[in-house]
């Protein structure tokens, strides 16, 4: 078999596309394009990102850039979406610490390697709901909820951000399309990377961040490598 | 905490329709680009679809006025390709996702694990090049429009990704990839 035959079967079939898969791909272009008018509404005024500027405060005071934007336009300031950061009074994960939450959010997902944090809309699913198809159930489905998850640093390369710090750790954030990450390094070989796809400011990511600890079991099996 | 996510309105918007209509029409053909494009993961191509066509949806104006809107398209996989929150968002949800069980949907990578650990070995940008000259069929100035660079970029880019496959290959397959290998290049 020559390589452009087996290069086509290893593609595959070319397959029909069911009405569901064709209606998901529809809703999820809608989230993305009402969370981009969301943000440009929000973040688009000299005023609120002159604002962002003086309120940097606690432990995410800026340290200075590594090359990329310094204060990205889809920033957001106050409480967008009035989403407020709460004490966490539900059980601690296995592998974590959390000091703060979303008001009206749980841990949907607890694994040695990470959390999904998720609206407590989505907490007692139904019999019938199928993830599949209402992925604010599935928990490895991250569009608006809060990721927690370990990375090996070597894995990431050079990240352009801004540098800051959070708590006793140097972090970089960093827009990734329509979603914010806070890679902070809790280790020289490991980032505690929070992903933020729900409407946190600036200000409430880090302080999200901060209150994050992870457990040396965790970050030692993830610099191993397991 | 409101729900997120958005309620479509009664009948949908121009918009709506027209995206509905070309993902029933195209999306098999991207998601098979994309299995390649990944090196065979049927998660990861299933992701670099999703994240194309979402990206496509809010650009929409763009896209349809674009001249070249395969190209666009072919674009905004690439780009969720080499977009380094996907890769690590697959790495932590491989382990557990499952994708659905549907004709078609197999693990390539188990059908031909060579040519899977071949194509994986060869950098993204790179298999994006084999891929769009050798099995979408794209012309050297198409495939520079899909990947954003010069001819010249996709003429190395191709000539080292199939040297790369024939090395990978030939080390597992012996005399007969590498014969297909010289079929190839004299194409």
């Amino acid at each position: 078999m020559d390589l452009h035959t087996r290069l086509q079967r290893f593609g595959g079939p070319i397959e029909s596309v069911p009405e569901e898969t064709v209606e998901a791909d529809v809703a999820r272009g809608r989230r993305a394009a009402q969370r981009r008018r969301v943000v440009q509404t929000v973040g688009g005024s000299t005023f609120a990102v002159a604002a962002i500027v003086a309120t940097v405060a606690f432990n995410g005071a800026p340290t200075g850039g590594t090359g990329g934007p310094s204060h990205p336009p889809a920033i957001v300031q106050g409480t967008v979406g009035n989403l407020e950061l709460v004490r966490y009074e539900g059980r601690q994960p296995n592998n974590f610490t959390i000091e703060k939450v979303p008001e009206g959010f749980f841990i949907q997902k607890d694994y040695w390697g990470g959390l999904t944090i998720a609206p407590k809309s989505v907490e007692n699913p139904a019999p019938d709901v199928d993830p599949s198809k209402s992925p604010m159930y599935d928990p490895d489905d991250f569009s608006g909820k809060i990721a927690i998850f370990l990375e090996q640093k070597a894995h990431r390369g050079d990240i352009s951000g801004e540098t800051v710090a959070v708590g006793e750790h140097r972090a970089i954030l960093h827009p990734t399309g329509s979603t914010w990450q806070l890679l902070i390094a809790v280790d020289p070989k490991v980032y505690a990377t929070v992903q933020v796809d729900v409407a946190l400011s600036r200000e409430q990511i880090l302080e999200l961040g901060a209150g994050l600890r992870v457990h040396r079991a965790a970050i030692d099996r993830m610099a191993a490598g397991n | 905490m409101e729900n997120v996510r958005q309620k479509r309105s009664p009948g949908g918007s121009e918009r709506d329709r027209e995206f509905h209509e070309f993902v029933a029409r195209r999306r098999g053909r991207l998601l098979y680009t994309a299995r390649l494009l990944t090196a065979g993961d049927p998660h990861l191509a299933e992701d670099l679809v999703q994240t194309a066509l979402t990206k496509l949806y809010v650009s929409w104006a763009a896209f349809s006025r674009a001249d070249n809107p395969d190209a666009y398209l072919r674009r905004a996989l690439v780009n969720a390709l080499t977009d380094e929150r996907k890769r690590v968002w697959r790495r932590f949800e491989r382990t557990v996702a499952e994708i659905p069980d549907r004709p078609g949907t197999a693990d390539p990578r188990g059908d031909d694990p060579e040519l899977a650990r071949a194509l994986r070995e060869l950098p993204p940008r790179m298999r994006a090049a084999v891929v769009f000259r050798f099995l979408d069929e794209l012309d050297v100035a198409q495939t520079a429009a899909a990947l954003g660079c010069s001819a010249g970029t996709v003429k190395s880019q191709t000539a080292r990704g199939l040297e790369k496959l024939r090395a990978a290959l030939s080390r597992s397959g012996g005399d007969t990839v590498l014969q297909t290998y010289r079929e190839e290049v004299s194409r």
